[in-house]
């Protein structure tokens, strides 16, 4: 964890696929620490539940599917009807959305909370079968490359954002 | 006058895993037709895992269900070892009751709090509840949270565990793991008993039915993974005998076949409520305490009272982890070797929805030549219908909506796991 004060960064994702970008951006921004905000990695969007005291802004970081192109990235400030548009990739426990809103109606959630989503070309991990279904299959950890290009531009401008709020 | 007719229709069941809907068609009082519509395509499971080499069923039938990925774990590997003669050690047994405990938790905390609960609240959502009901919403997350950190530790991840294998597991926890758990589960045993406390204060419908409760029987415990198949009308067999008192039947508006009593073709009941009905003496110490001081006698046959059913499997699922978590000491052996063998195998365990039935036949090199799977939602679908059929006379109100939400609240009490129940298709191909 890095940085202080009361802005929090949570990256969502797991190690599989481009469902880790959410992790991945986290990462970075960790790396290069010129962010001034607490930043966290998230397995589910609940686990936000438990780390919101105390903290005045949120920023959230996910893969996601809106029909748009891969690497194409949109910032939503909440409450924002149009987040239900698009599809944040996640496990099948509660999603970003519902999340945020049960956040709200319990009281927990910040005044000021911003998602950062990024269309992926791939809602789930590519499993390479190397000609044999019977033997285990190779599962694909990275991101595809029109969301590598983006990434450094993306974190850049979430960056930009955390150091000006 | 011609009894005019009325169609009842709910598109989308709401707070209900997966996609289904209701139809209800009257005239006048009488029911002309009730369909719980399961729209949600066949997922194909059974045919999937033909080919495939038992070690990777356990991770494959997992994938059937984000809520109850374990009770699929679980009746693989039991029918794949039950195949095999394979019999796992008291400790390897003592630690997947424990992962079962995780599952339980984090499905009944989810469905007591967020789903169930609003019903009898007065309220359309978890999220309007939560508004009003901090306490008790924040509470159910927080024992929600904790099943979940117990399939991570055990499991290796709280959605979809990776870490269960034929004979035992891959990994087995370090005994710090699993005591640094300990306080958490001390906390949520008290709050598993005031969640239950608080839902049998619920106001409950006067709706009663004579079931035919069926779930599995252990002489010495709570039934999870073992038992015999027992039921209130004096069944009592071995879980190989299943299909031979149980029948699957396809209707035309569901892709999840319906289950009836082979020999009467009558529905039944599976689920929390049929498990406590025919186990409540195994409970363990806090649970039994609780369920004597409750005002309700077990077996219970109102439906919508499975959310005291629930609570309390919570409570002993809470014991139960806590006093494995408090004495557990890793073994050198993390899982018994094996040996293929052409066999078939068949077990039964009890997911939160209720029995979950696996068969499985095995070639001699350790591969799948068929499976069979039947879920508790598919078995409880045709007593859905049957309940409706009766409710809607009985609650018979002028206005459509609110019959509508009357329905759709009896079916909730089912936690009714559709994405589940959905995983086979009968494909029948002509030939010229």
């Amino acid at each position: 964890m890095s940085g202080l004060g009361s802005q929090l960064f949570v990256g969502i994702g797991s190690p599989f696929g481009e469902d880790r970008l959410g992790w991945q951006v986290a990462a970075e921004i960790e790396q290069r620490a010129v962010a001034k905000a607490c930043i966290r990695c998230a397995r589910a969007p609940a686990d936000l539940l438990d780390w919101l005291a105390g903290v005045d802004r949120l920023v959230v970081c996910d893969a996601c599917h809106d029909g748009g192109q891969a690497g194409t990235w949109r910032r939503f400030d909440w409450p924002n009807a149009s987040i239900n548009d698009v599809a944040f990739c996640g496990t099948h426990d509660l999603g970003l959305a519902a999340t945020l809103a049960l956040a709200e109606q319990l009281g927990l959630l910040p005044k000021q909370t911003t998602i950062w989503g990024m269309t992926t070309e791939r809602d789930t991990p590519v499993i390479v079968y190397a000609g044999d279904h019977r033997r285990v299959p190779a599962v694909e950890f990275d991101l595809s490359p029109a969301v590598r290009c983006a990434l450094v531009p993306f974190v850049a401008v979430i960056e930009r954002d955390l150091n000006h709020a | 006058m011609v009894d005019q007719e009325r169609t009842i229709r709910v598109q989308t069941l709401t707070r209900v895993e997966g996609e289904g809907g209701l139809y209800v068609r009257l005239r006048g009082r009488d029911v002309e037709e009730v369909r719980l519509d399961i729209y949600e395509p066949p997922r194909l499971f059974e045919a999937l895992l033909r080919g495939r080499s038992i070690e990777d069923v356990a991770d494959i039938v997992a994938r059937i269900c984000g809520i109850c990925p374990v009770a699929y774990q679980m009746s693989a590997v039991h029918a794949i070892e039950r195949a095999l003669g394979v019999t796992v050690p008291p400790e390897i047994r003592t630690l997947r009751r424990l992962l079962y405990c995780g599952e339980w938790i984090e499905s009944h905390a989810l469905h007591v709090h967020l789903l169930h609960a609003p019903d009898f609240l007065g309220y359309d959502s978890g999220l309007s509840l939560a508004h009003d009901h901090r306490e008790e919403v924040q509470r159910g997350l927080r024992l929600k949270k904790h099943g979940n950190a117990l399939l991570e530790v055990l499991g290796g991840r709280a959605i979809h565990p990776i870490n269960v294998a034929i004979g035992g597991f891959y990994r087995l926890p370090r005994r710090e793991e699993l005591a640094a758990l300990v306080p958490d589960f001390e906390w949520g045993l008290e709050a598993a008993v005031a969640a239950t406390r608080w839902v049998a204060g619920f106001g409950f419908p006067e709706f009663s039915r004579d079931y035919d409760l069926v779930s599995l029987v252990h002489p010495d415990e709570y039934p999870m993974n073992e038992g015999y198949i027992a039921s209130t009308d004096g069944l009592h067999l071995d879980v190989s005998q299943y299909e031979q008192e149980f029948q699957e039947q396809q209707v035309p508006h569901s892709t999840a076949l319906h289950t009836v009593r082979a020999r009467t073709t009558r529905p039944y009941l599976v689920g929390p409520l049929a498990r406590v009905g025919l186990n409540v003496n195994r409970f363990s110490r806090a649970a039994r305490r609780l369920a004597d001081e409750l005002p309700i006698d077990w077996p219970c046959s109102n439906p919508y009272q499975s959310i005291i059913a629930r609570g309390l499997e919570l409570v002993h699922a809470f014991e139960e982890a806590l006093n494995i978590l408090r004495d557990y000491r890793p073994t050198n052996a993390c899982r018994v070797k094996i040996q293929h063998r052409a066999a078939v195998g068949h077990a039964a365990t009890e997911a939160p929805r209720g029995l979950l039935y696996h068969r499985y036949e095995l070639d001699d090199t350790g591969f799948i030549v068929s499976a069979k799977i039947v879920p508790p939602t598919s078995q409880n679908q045709r007593q859905i219908e049957d309940d409706l059929r009766t409710l809607v006379p009985v609650v018979e109100p002028a206005d459509d909506v609110r019959l509508a939400e009357q329905c759709e609240r009896l079916v909730r009490s089912y936690d009714p796991c559709i994405s589940c129940s959905t995983h086979f298709l009968k494909l029948k191909v002509d030939r010229a």
